[in-house]
C-alpha cells in the first residue's frame, strides 16, 4: 500500500471518528407517544414555569391526578383535552397550549362542518386545540370605543406614532393609547408632553392595551418623572430546580427629554394586561399618579414559548414581577378608585368624567 | 453535480493546459457556493433535533507559498431545518463566519506538505421561527481562537489533496437563550436584566469565555485542488461543528456539512 493510500484511508478514519462525535454529541430526540409528551409538556412546567407558588398550584400533585389517563392508546384530542385542562389550572393568559397546526385538513373540515351553525362563544376550544386562559371572563369591560370618539375626540385630535392625543375643554390632557406593539419612542412623548405642558393634568387612557413591547411601557412611563423610581422586581427563573430564581430589581429612570410631573390619571379596565402591566407598575410609585377604572388583567411575568415533540404549540411565564409594595401583580391591580362604566348611558364615559373630576381638584 | 463539474475541470486542465504556466505560489481571491446538510439542537428551547438541507456560499482572499498558508475567507450556510419529530416546527438556520488563518510549513523534509497555525474566528448561528413570538430567534455569536493543522498531497503537478482540521481552543461566547427565557443567563444571574431594547444584545459584556469541556469548536475540512495557469478550482467537502454548553443540560450542538466548488483568482 503507498503513501497515498494510507494517507486517504487516514483521513477517512479521522473523519468517520469526528462525525461520530456529532452524533454522540446531540441528545436522542423526545419519545413521541403520548406518555412521552405528556412527560415532556410536565416536566417542561415542572422546570420553567415561574410561578407555581403565587398561582398556589402544586404541579406535581396535577401531574399525579392526570397521569394514569394518558396511555398511548387514547387519541390525540383526548391528550389535548388533559393537557389543555392542566395549562388552564394555572389562570395564567401568558400561558397557552395550541395544536391547532397539528389538525388535519380533514379533521379541520369535520370540526368546522360540526359546529358551522353554533354561537362562536358556545363553541369548547379544545376542539380546535386552543388552551388559552380567558383573562376578560367575568369582569365588566369598561370601555365603549365608540363613546369615547364621538364624546372625548371630537374636537382637534392629534397623533404620535400609536397615540392619540388632544386637550378637553377643561384644559385637561387626554392621551389614548390601546396598543403596546405600536412604537412609543422619546420623541413622540416629547411630541405629546410638549403639545400639553400648559394643562391641569393628563389623563393616560390605555384601556383595552393588551400589551406588546414592555420598553415602550417603559419609555412612556420614564416621561412622567423627574427622579429615579424603584418600581419592583422581575424574578426569573434560572435553573430547573424549584428555588432556581434570581430577581432583577428594575428602576425608571427620567427621560432626557420632556417630563411632566403634574397630576396624571391613568384608566384601567381588565384588558390592560402584559406591556400595560409593565407601565402600571411602573408609574404606581409615582406619587402624581392615580389609577382610575376597573381591575387590570395582570400579566406581568415574561413568556417563553416553543413547540413540543409532536408540534404542539406552548407558550409559558418564565418570570414574575412584584412590585415596589411586595405585590404579584400576575392576576390583576385593583386601581386607587374603582369606577364601573354605565353601558347604557352613551353619552358619557364614566370613567374619564371621574379621572377629570380627580384632575380639577 | 458539483463533483461532475469538478471531474470535467479536471480532466480539462489535466490535460488541456501547458505544466509550465502553473504558478503554485499565488495571492488569490476565492468564490465559492455548494450545498450540505445541517443540523442543530438547542436543548434549552426544545429536545428535538432540527435538521435539513442547506446552501453554502464563500467569499475571501488568501495567499498560498511554499513556506506558509494565509487565508481571509467571509462564509455564510443557509437552510430551512425541519424538526426530525413532527410535521409542523420548522426554523431557518444561518451560520455565518468570518476566518482568519496563518499557517507555516512544519517538517519541510516531509514528503507531505505540513502546515500549523492560529485560526481567528467571527462566527454567528442565528435561527428564526416564524411561528413563535418571544422565541422566534435564537443567536449565538463566538470570537473563537482555533489551531489549525494541515496537510497537503501533490497528486500530480496540478491536482494536490488537502485535509484539515482547526480546533477550538478558547472562545468569547454570548448567547442570547437563557435556561428559560430569551435573553442571555449571565444577564439573568447578575440580576440586570431591564426592559429597555439593546441590554440583551451587549455582546461583549454579557458574552463569556469558554474553554474546552464547556466549548467544542471543530471545522475539519478535505480538498481536491485543481491548479490552472490563471485560477485555482477547489471541490472541498467541510464539517463544522460547535457545542457549548453554558448551563448544565442546556448545550446547543449545531452542525453543517458542506459540499463546496470554489474558484480561485490568481492576481
Amino acid at each position: 500500500m503507498n503513501k497515498i493510500n494510507i494517507c486517504i484511508i487516514a483521513i477517512f478514519m479521522l473523519l468517520s471518528t469526528l462525525i461520530s462525535c456529532e452524533f454522540a454529541a446531540m441528545e436522542a430526540n423526545p419519545g413521541k407517544d403520548h406518555v412521552s409528551i405528556f412527560n415532556e409538556f410536565w416536566e417542561l412546567f415542572n422546570t420553567k414555569y415561574a410561578m407555581f407558588d403565587a398561582k398556589g398550584v402544586d404541579w406535581t400533585a396535577v401531574y399525579n391526578d392526570n397521569r394514569d389517563l394518558i396511555d398511548n392508546t387514547i387519541s390525540d384530542d383526548s391528550l389535548f383535552r388533559v393537557m389543555g385542562r392542566m395549562v388552564l389550572l394555572l389562570k395564567d393568559g401568558h400561558t397557552s397550549l395550541n395544536g391547532f397546526n397539528s389538525l388535519s385538513s380533514e379533521e379541520f373540515s369535520a370540526i368546522t362542518e360540526k359546529y358551522d351553525e353554533k354561537d362562536p362563544s358556545e363553541i369548547d376550544p379544545f376542539v380546535f386545540r386552543d388552551a388559552s386562559f380567558s383573562i376578560l371572563e367575568g369582569f365588566p369591560e369598561n370601555l365603549d370605543t365608540t363613546v369615547v370618539k364621538e364624546k372625548y375626540l371630537n374636537g382637534k385630535v392629534d397623533t404620535a406614532e400609536g397615540m392619540t392625543y388632544t386637550t378637553l375643554d377643561d384644559n385637561i390632557g387626554y392621551i389614548v393609547y390601546r396598543d403596546f406593539l405600536q412604537p412609543v419612542s422619546d420623541e413622540s412623548m416629547d411630541l405629546v408632553l410638549r403639545a400639553l405642558a400648559n394643562t391641569k393634568g393628563i389623563i393616560l387612557d390605555v384601556r383595552g392595551n393588551q400589551g406588546g413591547s414592555p420598553a415602550f411601557a417603559e419609555i412612556m412611563a420614564s416621561h412622567f418623572t423627574d427622579k429615579p423610581v424603584k418600581t419592583g422586581f422581575e424574578r426569573f427563573k434560572t435553573g430547573p430546580g424549584p428555588n432556581d430564581f434570581k430577581d432583577s430589581p428594575i428602576t425608571i429612570h427620567p427621560a432626557k427629554g420632556e417630563l411632566y410631573t403634574k397630576p396624571v390619571a391613568v384608566l384601567t379596565n381588565r384588558a390592560c394586561y402584559s406591556a400595560t402591566t409593565t407601565l402600571i407598575y411602573s408609574m404606581n410609585p409615582m406619587p402624581h399618579v392615580t389609577f382610575i377604572g376597573g381591575r387590570t388583567g395582570g400579566g406581568s411575568g415574561s413568556v417563553a414559548d416553543g413547540h413540543l415533540a409532536n408540534g404542539w404549540q406552548y407558550s409559558l411565564s418564565v418570570s414574575e414581577f412584584i412590585d415596589h409594595e411586595g405585590r404579584h401583580l400576575d392576576d390583576g391591580f385593583d386601581p386607587d378608585i374603582m369606577v364601573n362604566l354605565n353601558e347604557k348611558d352613551k353619552s358619557r364615559d364614566e370613567i374619564i368624567e371621574r379621572a377629570r373630576s380627580e384632575l380639577r381638584k | 453535480m458539483l463533483l461532475s463539474i469538478f471531474l470535467g475541470l479536471t480532466s480539462a486542465g489535466t490535460y488541456g493546459q501547458d505544466v509550465d504556466d502553473i504558478d503554485t505560489k499565488f495571492w488569490g481571491i476565492h468564490i465559492g457556493a455548494g450545498t450540505g446538510f445541517s443540523s442543530i439542537q438547542e436543548l434549552k428551547t426544545s429536545g428535538v433535533i432540527f435538521s435539513g438541507l442547506s446552501t453554502n456560499y464563500r467569499l475571501g482572499f488568501g495567499k498560498r507559498a511554499e513556506r506558509s498558508r494565509f487565508e481571509f475567507d467571509i462564509s455564510l450556510t443557509t437552510g430551512e431545518m425541519k424538526a426530525q419529530t413532527n410535521e409542523i416546527s420548522s426554523e431557518n438556520k444561518f451560520n455565518a463566519r468570518l476566518n482568519i488563518a496563518y499557517l507555516r510549513r512544519i517538517a519541510p523534509e516531509s514528503g507531505l506538505k505540513w502546515y500549523l497555525g492560529p485560526v481567528l474566528e467571527v462566527q454567528g448561528i442565528f435561527t428564526d421561527n416564524a411561528d413563535l413570538s418571544n422565541n422566534s430567534s435564537y443567536l449565538l455569536y463566538n470570537n473563537t481562537l482555533s489551531v489549525k493543522g494541515q496537510v497537503e498531497k501533490q497528486i500530480n503537478n496540478r491536482l494536490s489533496l488537502t485535509y484539515s482540521l482547526a480546533t477550538g481552543i478558547v472562545g468569547m461566547v454570548y448567547e442570547r437563550q437563557s435556561f428559560a427565557f430569551s435573553a442571555p443567563q449571565e444577564l439573568l444571574e447578575s440580576g440586570q436584566y431591564n426592559n429597555r431594547a439593546g441590554e440583551q444584545t451587549r455582546l461583549y459584556k454579557h458574552g463569556k469565555m469558554a474553554t474546552l469541556g464547556k466549548y467544542y469548536r471543530f471545522i475539519s475540512g478535505l480538498s481536491l485542488n485543481l491548479n490552472r495557469s490563471k485560477s485555482m478550482w477547489r471541490l472541498s467537502y467541510n464539517w463544522d461543528f460547535l457545542r457549548y454548553r453554558q448551563i448544565s443540560k442546556g448545550a446547543i450542538t449545531a452542525t453543517d456539512h458542506n459540499v463546496t466548488l470554489t474558484y480561485i483568482f490568481k492576481v
